[in-house]
């Protein structure tokens, strides 16, 4: 199959039920905002040893804050809800309490409800002040620039992790290109991430190693180094494999960030230089969700 | 489902007590309209008192209102009452969720223990507005409360959390023993106000109770922005305009932590 000329393989990427949650924060300027939001999603790569998966989804405007102020909205995703949970306050303890003129709000309504400035509150050493509006409650945690504001709680909800696709190039410098692309278009789509740095990870892994104390290891079919000495799924052509992993909401979110990305990618210059898209998968048997990547852009 | 309309028939002085309309639960009409009520010295059928029509017992809607229905929402629950005319005492008294809407005035007592819920009193509320019921130690336990005009005297006691707007005047001996929540008031303010409270948050235009606060320095908070958008978008108005309110904070006294925005 080929979309306008990008040959996509006959193949699916394989992902897991994740718990996710969303938060805004806000703060007098958007590069105060933009400084908190980059600090708490600071390694939160892979569940694998960051505990939580985290990303920008996308810069809020003053009007779509419940503060006025320009924000960010941030999604989490982590295999548990106990991950969940310590992850977020501990993270917005180190990250949002601290940066100067910030606040921090639940951006997601729902019945599972997890703490978010529930015991942040007791930095305030008794002078913080409960606020309650609409069935919700804020506190007002005082600190040296004025106040911390936060909301109490917020809502966990069922998502998925691990959408994937593998960009399989000529050169190295044509393969990032392209995966900026696709990571340029992502930012544009509510309700998904893309957590590694920049949108982009080039250690994809394989379950398993050749050393017990490990779980994941390099995946060796997709090493363009290795491809004469193990059993590559590379063609002699393939001299760089990138990867772009996806968490979403739903399956169509992730759906569409695929096949948006993609169809970008092929009308951009550096689809001459693409040999083909795949995704990385462990066979089918491991994750809830596949996305089969022709299946998506038909 | 067409809402469920009461328009009253009532010309005698007797007072009626409503509190039955919160307890409506069927949608069938006759079972509605031969709900009993004791009226005077007598057993009344509603249909007697009321037209009555409609049948959806969540959206009830009250026509021709006057001074002597008593009681409507008391204790309501995932209700709307919209009402037209004025009301007698309790309105909203100890309610828990829902919403009431008065195009007019209401007399005493009213949303005394409310636990929840929003109130829109588009005229203006008699004393003990918000008191303590018989039953229970703090005033306004929750909820949201719009009052356009004036509200009499004795007002706002032992009030625990909630949000209450008033657009007009308060009166004399309002706001005592306040445990926490939040207060707009945008007109005068009368004598002994805010007496004994241990914590709280004001939003007021009288400067002339501020004496009696400790003026905080002009640290700029997020939380003012933050109510003046929730209480400006729920009201559709822009009742709080001013982006840099002076404020108070804490009595001279006794150092309780009353909070002050002159708005």
């Amino acid at each position: 199959m080929k979309i306008n000329g990008l040959a996509i393989e006959n193949t699916f990427a394989e992902a897991f039920n994740m718990k996710a949650s969303r938060i805004i924060v806000t703060a007098d300027n958007v590069k105060w905002a933009k400084n908190a939001a980059i600090s708490f999603t600071g390694f939160a790569t892979s569940v694998i040893a960051c505990g939580v998966e985290a990303g920008i989804e996308r810069q809020l405007k003053t009007k779509e804050t419940p503060d006025g102020r320009p924000g960010y909205s941030i999604l989490l995703f982590s295999m548990s809800r106990s991950q969940l949970e310590k992850q977020l306050e501990t993270r917005a303890g180190q990250c949002i309490l601290t940066c100067p003129t910030t606040a921090l709000f639940s951006g997601l309504d729902g019945e599972d409800m997890i703490p978010l400035g529930k015991n942040l509150k007791y930095f305030g050493d008794g002078y913080q002040i409960s606020k309650r509006i609409n069935k919700k409650r804020f506190w007002r945690i005082p600190v040296m620039d004025g106040e911390f504001m936060c909301e109490e709680m917020t809502a966990r909800v069922p998502a998925i992790g691990g959408g994937n696709f593998l960009l399989l190039a000529k050169s190295r410098s044509s393969c990032l290109s392209a995966c900026e692309i696709a990571v340029d278009v992502m930012s544009n789509i509510d309700n998904i991430i893309t957590p590694f740095p920049g949108g982009v990870v080039r250690s994809g892994s394989k379950v398993g190693s050749k050393y017990k104390a490990l779980i994941a290891s390099t995946n060796d079919a997709f090493c363009p180094s290795l491809s004469g000495i193990t059993g590559s799924k590379l063609h002699k052509s393939v001299n760089c494999v990138m990867e772009i992993v996806i968490n979403g909401l739903t399956k169509e979110d992730i759906d569409k960030g695929i096949r948006e990305s993609l169809i970008a990618i092929s009308k951009s210059k550096y689809k001459k230089d693409i040999v083909s898209i795949s995704a990385g998968n462990y066979g089918g048997k491991l994750g809830q969700h596949h996305f089969h990547l022709r299946k998506i852009l038909k | 489902m067409k809402p469920l309309i009461f328009k009253c028939k009532i010309k005698d002085k007797q007072r009626l007590d409503m509190s039955w309309l919160s307890r409506i639960n069927t949608t069938s009409l006759s079972d509605i309209k031969n709900i009993a009520v004791s009226y005077g010295s007598k057993i009344y059928k509603i249909s007697k008192l009321f037209d009555v029509s409609g049948n959806n017992y969540k959206n009830i809607i009250i026509k021709n209102s006057n001074q002597r229905l008593d009681n409507i929402g008391n204790n309501l629950k995932d209700k709307e009452i919209t009402i037209f005319g004025d009301t007698g005492f309790g309105l909203a008294r100890g309610m828990c969720s829902g919403k009431i809407t008065l195009h007019g005035n209401t007399g005493k007592n009213a949303c005394s223990g409310m636990r929840g819920g929003s109130v829109y009193i588009l005229g203006s509320a008699d004393d003990g507005f918000c008191c303590l019921p018989t039953s229970m130690n703090e005033g306004l336990v929750d909820g949201f409360i719009y009052v356009q005009k004036n509200v009499g005297n004795n007002s706002i006691i032992r009030m625990r959390r909630g949000n209450i707007v008033i657009g007009g005047a308060i009166g004399k001996n309002s706001c005592l023993e306040l445990i926490s929540g939040s207060v707009t008031i945008l007109g005068k303010i009368g004598s002994n106000f805010c007496k004994n409270a241990r914590r709280g948050t004001f939003f007021i235009k009288d400067k002339s109770v501020c004496k009696e606060y400790i003026k905080a320095n002009d640290t700029d908070l997020t939380f003012y922005n933050f109510y003046k958008i929730k209480i400006n978008s729920i009201l559709k108005k822009n009742l709080l305009k001013s982006s840099s309110p002076k404020r108070y904070f804490g009595t001279k006294n006794n150092r309780q932590l009353v909070e002050l925005f002159i708005v």
